[in-house]
């Protein structure tokens, strides 16, 4: 699939599947071995598992969630050489804000199906449970 | 190849250093049961690296074989050694046999069919009429000697090959069966305080603890290195990898090393919840 169309699967499942809200694609492009990459930006609906746990009591409405930076990419491109480390690197550094430590890769298999998952910069604690 | 440290108090030093191997010791084919296993420890390519980098061991080069170090014991050399083993036998057997005596003498007496004013030869009397020292005889286990005395005397003496020498062997050594970055991931994360055990048992090259495996689970599952430009990153085993590594807690870690810069690169993979 082209980017455009991976973009708005993904885009499409997290609006009406995943029921996030407010997710956009932004502006800024990373060209990468002939193809573009963008990031989509978006609000889940409630905490999600990989979450921190929160600081204080949680009795109050259900605060707003912090918005994630999404990048769709298909499955099959694995196999040319395309998501290297220095991919990520580049992500990280030229797409997302200089506080961005994780970033939510959608992988789309070639059936259509979405599977996603946190990247991380770095080495990371796993969630407490 | 695998490097093995036999010595009990080496073992616990190596501890202090993060370095926990694993005991293989009577079943190597069932290294998960760890805390049956006795020595050897096993440990890895990359502990032996980082040690002899750090300065804590001293590694000695064995010219030949160990066939050969066999083959060239001397008649004369191997009587020696086997009065020596004779002579080590003979003072475990003596002194498990006396305990043994000790403690049986003390059981007689709490059960009251001793005291202490039982004579001698009552004792002796009471110590044949049960068959005791056939008893013990058959009780007795053998000690089997940790260090070798071979090795000791067969080992390259002063004036060897030199520190840097024997670090590129090493890394030549390692580089033969490894990648290189994977030494570099390796220490990264050794310098930044984890304990690294192999990670076969979960789907990666080494787990990470926070500190003694004894304490705590491990965080991470580490992948073998891959090029920082070249090599993608395998889809299909990062989802598989990531959703085992959220069953058991554990993040899925893959790393590389730029070369420009000998920067580490590490990213850290997790299932979102959700899709």
């Amino acid at each position: 699939m082209g980017t455009t169309d991976i973009i708005s699967l993904v885009k499409n499942n997290l609006l009406y599947f995943q029921m996030w809200t407010e997710v956009e694609l932004l502006q800024d492009v990373l060209p990468w071995k002939g193809n573009n990459l963008n990031l989509l930006k978006g609000r889940p609906p409630h905490k999600l598992s990989n979450d921190a746990e929160d600081t204080g009591g949680d009795k109050g409405p259900s605060p707003i969630q912090q918005p994630e930076f999404i990048l769709p990419i298909n499955m099959s491109q694995y196999k040319e050489n395309f998501l290297t480390l220095e991919c990520l690197s580049r992500i990280f550094t030229q797409l997302g804000d200089s506080t961005t430590e994780r970033i939510l890769l959608a992988i789309i298999n070639d059936d259509g199906t979405i599977v996603y998952y946190f990247v991380y910069k770095g080495v990371r604690k796993p969630k407490r449970n | 190849m695998s490097p093995l440290v036999f010595d009990m108090h080496d073992i616990q030093l190596l501890r202090k250093y993060g370095i926990c191997g694993v005991l293989s010791g009577t079943l190597p084919t069932a290294a998960q049961q760890n805390v049956f296993l006795s020595v050897p420890l096993r440990l890895m390519l990359e502990d032996v690296l980082w040690l002899h980098q750090n300065n804590l061991a001293d590694v000695n080069i064995i010219r030949q074989e160990g066939d050969e170090i066999i083959a060239g014991i001397t008649p004369e050399r191997g009587a020696k050694l086997a009065k020596l083993v004779e002579d080590r036998l003979r003072k475990s057997f003596d002194y498990q046999t006396k305990f043994k005596k000790d403690q049986h003498i003390a059981k007689l007496k709490k059960i009251g069919i001793i005291n202490d004013e039982t004579s001698a030869e009552e004792l002796q009397r009471l110590d044949k009429s049960n068959n005791n020292d056939q008893l013990i005889e058959s009780s007795l286990f053998i000690d089997i000697a940790d260090n070798s005395s071979i090795l000791k005397d067969d080992s390259i003496a002063l004036n060897g090959p030199s520190y840097d020498d024997i670090r590129n062997l090493l890394f030549k050594q390692y580089e033969r069966s490894e990648k290189m970055q994977t030494y570099f991931l390796y220490k990264r994360l050794r310098d930044q305080g984890y304990v690294l055990s192999p990670g076969g048992r979960f789907g990666g090259k080494f787990i990470a603890y926070p500190g003694d495996p004894l304490r705590f689970h491990s965080h991470l599952t580490i992948q073998e290195a891959i090029d920082y430009r070249s090599e993608p990153i395998d889809l299909i085993s990062m989802i598989s990898g990531a959703r085992l590594g959220t069953t058991v807690k554990k993040l899925w870690v893959i790393g590389g090393v730029e070369e420009e810069t000998g920067s580490t690169h590490l990213f850290s993979v997790e299932w979102a919840g959700f899709g």
